[in-house]
Protein backbone atom coordinates (compact mmCIF):
# COMPACT_ATOMS: atom_id res chain seq x y z
CA UNK A 1 0.00 0.00 0.00
CA UNK A 2 1.86 3.37 -1.19
CA UNK A 3 1.55 6.14 0.98
CA UNK A 4 -0.89 7.98 -1.39
CA UNK A 5 -3.82 5.12 -1.09
CA UNK A 6 -2.91 5.29 2.97
CA UNK A 7 -3.66 9.35 2.98
CA UNK A 8 -7.14 8.50 0.92
CA UNK A 9 -8.04 5.99 3.32
CA UNK A 10 -7.43 8.87 6.64
CA UNK A 11 -8.62 11.34 4.85
CA UNK A 12 -12.23 9.43 4.82
CA UNK A 13 -11.52 8.48 8.16
CA UNK A 14 -10.85 11.95 9.21
CA UNK A 15 -14.17 13.31 6.87
CA UNK A 16 -16.20 10.66 8.93
CA UNK A 17 -14.78 12.05 12.21
CA UNK A 18 -15.57 15.55 11.42
CA UNK A 19 -19.23 14.43 10.45
CA UNK A 20 -19.40 12.62 13.99
CA UNK A 21 -18.54 15.76 16.07
CA UNK A 22 -20.75 17.46 14.28
CA UNK A 23 -23.31 15.41 15.08
CA UNK A 24 -22.06 14.78 18.87
CA UNK A 25 -22.23 18.51 19.14
CA UNK A 26 -25.54 18.12 18.27
CA UNK A 27 -26.94 16.02 20.89
CA UNK A 28 -23.81 16.10 23.17
CA UNK A 29 -26.82 17.29 25.59
CA UNK A 30 -29.26 14.14 25.38
CA UNK A 31 -26.05 11.92 24.85
CA UNK A 32 -24.55 13.63 28.64
CA UNK A 33 -28.36 13.17 30.04
CA UNK A 34 -28.48 9.67 29.58
CA UNK A 35 -24.90 8.93 30.24
CA UNK A 36 -25.31 10.60 33.64
CA UNK A 37 -28.61 8.63 33.65
CA UNK A 38 -27.07 5.44 33.60
CA UNK A 39 -24.66 5.76 36.04
CA UNK A 40 -26.85 7.54 38.29
CA UNK A 41 -24.62 10.46 38.36
CA UNK A 42 -25.33 13.99 39.95
CA UNK A 43 -27.21 16.69 37.30
CA UNK A 44 -23.94 19.15 38.00
CA UNK A 45 -21.34 16.31 36.58
CA UNK A 46 -23.16 16.32 33.63
CA UNK A 47 -23.02 19.90 32.96
CA UNK A 48 -19.11 19.31 34.20
CA UNK A 49 -19.07 17.00 31.12
CA UNK A 50 -20.64 19.01 28.71
CA UNK A 51 -19.14 22.24 29.30
CA UNK A 52 -16.06 20.39 28.82
CA UNK A 53 -16.60 19.01 25.97
CA UNK A 54 -18.00 22.36 24.41
CA UNK A 55 -14.37 23.26 25.59
CA UNK A 56 -12.95 20.64 23.42
CA UNK A 57 -14.94 21.19 20.36
CA UNK A 58 -13.40 23.96 18.85
CA UNK A 59 -9.52 22.40 19.33
CA UNK A 60 -11.14 19.29 18.02
CA UNK A 61 -12.33 20.72 15.05
CA UNK A 62 -9.62 22.93 14.15
CA UNK A 63 -7.64 19.46 14.33
CA UNK A 64 -9.45 17.68 12.14
CA UNK A 65 -9.80 20.11 9.64
CA UNK A 66 -6.42 20.88 9.75
CA UNK A 67 -5.35 16.67 9.40
CA UNK A 68 -7.44 17.27 6.44
CA UNK A 69 -5.63 20.20 4.96
CA UNK A 70 -2.86 18.02 5.67
CA UNK A 71 -3.90 14.61 4.07
CA UNK A 72 -5.08 16.50 1.02
CA UNK A 73 -1.75 17.86 0.60
CA UNK A 74 -0.29 14.25 1.19
CA UNK A 75 -2.43 12.92 -1.82
CA UNK A 76 -1.07 15.23 -4.33
CA UNK A 77 2.26 14.29 -3.44
CA UNK A 78 3.43 17.04 -1.62
CA UNK A 79 4.94 15.89 1.87
CA UNK A 80 8.05 17.29 3.00
CA UNK A 81 7.08 20.82 3.25
CA UNK A 82 7.49 23.25 5.68
CA UNK A 83 3.76 24.33 5.26
CA UNK A 84 3.35 20.64 6.21
CA UNK A 85 5.27 21.13 9.17
CA UNK A 86 3.42 23.97 10.49
CA UNK A 87 0.34 22.46 9.86
CA UNK A 88 1.37 19.44 12.11
CA UNK A 89 2.60 21.87 14.93
CA UNK A 90 -1.26 23.26 14.51
CA UNK A 91 -2.46 19.79 15.21
CA UNK A 92 -0.04 19.52 18.48
CA UNK A 93 -1.37 22.98 19.95
CA UNK A 94 -4.99 21.67 19.54
CA UNK A 95 -4.23 18.53 21.22
CA UNK A 96 -2.57 21.04 23.82
CA UNK A 97 -5.77 23.02 24.09
CA UNK A 98 -7.76 19.57 24.85
CA UNK A 99 -5.58 18.78 27.10
CA UNK A 100 -5.70 22.25 29.06
CA UNK A 101 -9.51 22.10 28.53
CA UNK A 102 -9.98 18.50 30.26
CA UNK A 103 -7.45 19.13 33.07
CA UNK A 104 -9.59 22.02 34.15
CA UNK A 105 -12.98 19.63 33.78
CA UNK A 106 -10.87 16.69 35.61
CA UNK A 107 -11.52 19.07 38.64
CA UNK A 108 -15.32 18.63 38.35
CA UNK A 109 -15.07 15.04 36.87
CA UNK A 110 -11.59 13.41 37.76
CA UNK A 111 -11.74 10.35 35.09
CA UNK A 112 -11.66 13.80 32.52
CA UNK A 113 -7.82 13.33 34.06
CA UNK A 114 -7.32 10.49 31.29
CA UNK A 115 -8.26 12.23 28.85
CA UNK A 116 -5.85 14.89 29.52
CA UNK A 117 -2.96 12.72 29.89
CA UNK A 118 -4.00 11.25 26.71
CA UNK A 119 -4.27 14.29 24.69
CA UNK A 120 -0.68 15.47 26.41
CA UNK A 121 0.67 12.81 25.24
CA UNK A 122 -0.19 13.03 21.66
CA UNK A 123 0.36 16.38 21.57
CA UNK A 124 3.88 15.57 22.12
CA UNK A 125 4.16 12.85 19.85
CA UNK A 126 2.65 14.56 17.15
CA UNK A 127 5.58 17.51 18.12
CA UNK A 128 8.13 14.81 17.59
CA UNK A 129 6.58 13.81 14.38
CA UNK A 130 6.90 17.71 13.36
CA UNK A 131 10.41 17.81 14.13
CA UNK A 132 11.32 14.32 12.30
CA UNK A 133 8.84 16.16 9.17
CA UNK A 134 11.27 19.64 9.51
CA UNK A 135 14.38 17.64 9.04
CA UNK A 136 12.78 15.80 5.87
CA UNK A 137 12.12 18.79 4.70
CA UNK A 138 15.23 20.64 4.95
CA UNK A 139 17.05 17.37 2.88
CA UNK A 140 14.51 17.43 0.32
CA UNK A 141 15.39 21.17 0.05
CA UNK A 142 18.94 20.31 -0.02
CA UNK A 143 18.50 17.78 -1.98
CA UNK A 144 15.97 19.99 -4.98
CA UNK A 145 19.34 22.03 -5.24
CA UNK A 146 21.93 19.02 -5.52
CA UNK A 147 22.14 19.06 -9.80
CA UNK B 1 29.48 30.12 -1.30
CA UNK B 2 33.46 30.62 -2.30
CA UNK B 3 32.75 28.29 -4.98
CA UNK B 4 32.28 29.86 -8.04
CA UNK B 5 30.67 27.73 -11.26
CA UNK B 6 32.18 28.97 -14.83
CA UNK B 7 29.48 27.29 -17.15
CA UNK B 8 29.26 30.50 -19.22
CA UNK B 9 33.12 30.69 -19.77
CA UNK B 10 32.67 26.99 -20.76
CA UNK B 11 29.90 27.27 -22.89
CA UNK B 12 30.90 30.42 -24.53
CA UNK B 13 34.53 28.99 -25.30
CA UNK B 14 32.73 25.37 -26.43
CA UNK B 15 30.20 27.67 -28.56
CA UNK B 16 27.97 25.19 -26.99
CA UNK B 17 23.99 26.28 -25.98
CA UNK B 18 22.64 25.85 -22.58
CA UNK B 19 19.57 24.20 -23.99
CA UNK B 20 21.70 21.34 -26.16
CA UNK B 21 23.87 20.92 -22.82
CA UNK B 22 21.26 20.35 -20.72
CA UNK B 23 19.80 17.91 -23.13
CA UNK B 24 22.84 15.94 -23.69
CA UNK B 25 24.04 15.71 -19.99
CA UNK B 26 20.96 14.75 -19.16
CA UNK B 27 19.75 17.38 -16.54
CA UNK B 28 16.38 19.98 -16.68
CA UNK B 29 17.50 23.74 -18.34
CA UNK B 30 15.90 24.83 -14.91
CA UNK B 31 18.88 22.73 -12.96
CA UNK B 32 21.23 23.73 -15.55
CA UNK B 33 20.31 27.33 -14.66
CA UNK B 34 20.70 27.07 -10.98
CA UNK B 35 24.39 25.55 -11.30
CA UNK B 36 24.84 28.15 -13.79
CA UNK B 37 23.97 31.06 -11.36
CA UNK B 38 25.19 29.70 -8.34
CA UNK B 39 22.53 28.68 -6.72
CA UNK B 40 23.17 25.36 -6.18
CA UNK B 41 23.85 23.90 -3.25
CA UNK B 42 25.84 20.68 -4.08
CA UNK B 43 26.75 18.41 -7.17
CA UNK B 44 26.75 15.02 -8.06
CA UNK B 45 30.06 13.45 -9.15
CA UNK B 46 27.97 12.25 -11.99
CA UNK B 47 26.78 15.43 -13.53
CA UNK B 48 30.42 16.67 -13.70
CA UNK B 49 31.47 13.63 -14.97
CA UNK B 50 28.91 14.19 -17.99
CA UNK B 51 29.17 18.29 -18.09
CA UNK B 52 33.36 17.74 -18.74
CA UNK B 53 32.20 14.83 -20.90
CA UNK B 54 30.38 17.35 -23.72
CA UNK B 55 32.57 20.05 -22.87
CA UNK B 56 35.58 18.64 -23.27
CA UNK B 57 37.33 19.91 -20.15
CA UNK B 58 38.60 19.55 -16.64
CA UNK B 59 36.37 20.05 -13.74
CA UNK B 60 38.94 23.04 -12.43
CA UNK B 61 37.55 24.47 -15.93
CA UNK B 62 34.23 24.29 -14.42
CA UNK B 63 34.57 25.27 -10.48
CA UNK B 64 36.88 28.27 -9.05
CA UNK B 65 37.19 28.83 -5.45
CA UNK B 66 37.42 32.38 -4.88
CA UNK B 67 37.10 33.33 -1.31
CA UNK B 68 35.04 36.06 -0.45
CA UNK B 69 36.25 38.98 2.28
CA UNK B 70 35.30 36.89 5.57
CA UNK B 71 36.82 33.76 4.73
CA UNK B 72 39.81 35.76 3.10
CA UNK B 73 40.53 37.47 6.57
CA UNK B 74 40.19 34.34 8.41
CA UNK B 75 42.41 32.06 6.26
CA UNK B 76 45.17 35.26 6.63
CA UNK B 77 44.48 34.99 10.95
Amino acid sequence: MNYKLSARIMLWAVRFCMLALVALAVFAPKVVQWYVGIRRMEDVLGTVILVAFYACTPSVALALWTMDRLLRRFTKGDVFTRSNVSLIRLISVCCALVAVATICGGIGYPPLWFVSLLMAFLCLAVLVVAQVLDAAAAIREENDLTI
Amino acid sequence: MAIVVNLDVMLAKRKMSSIVLAERVGITQANLSILKTGKARAVRFSTLNAICRELKCQPGDLLEYRPDNDEGLTDEI
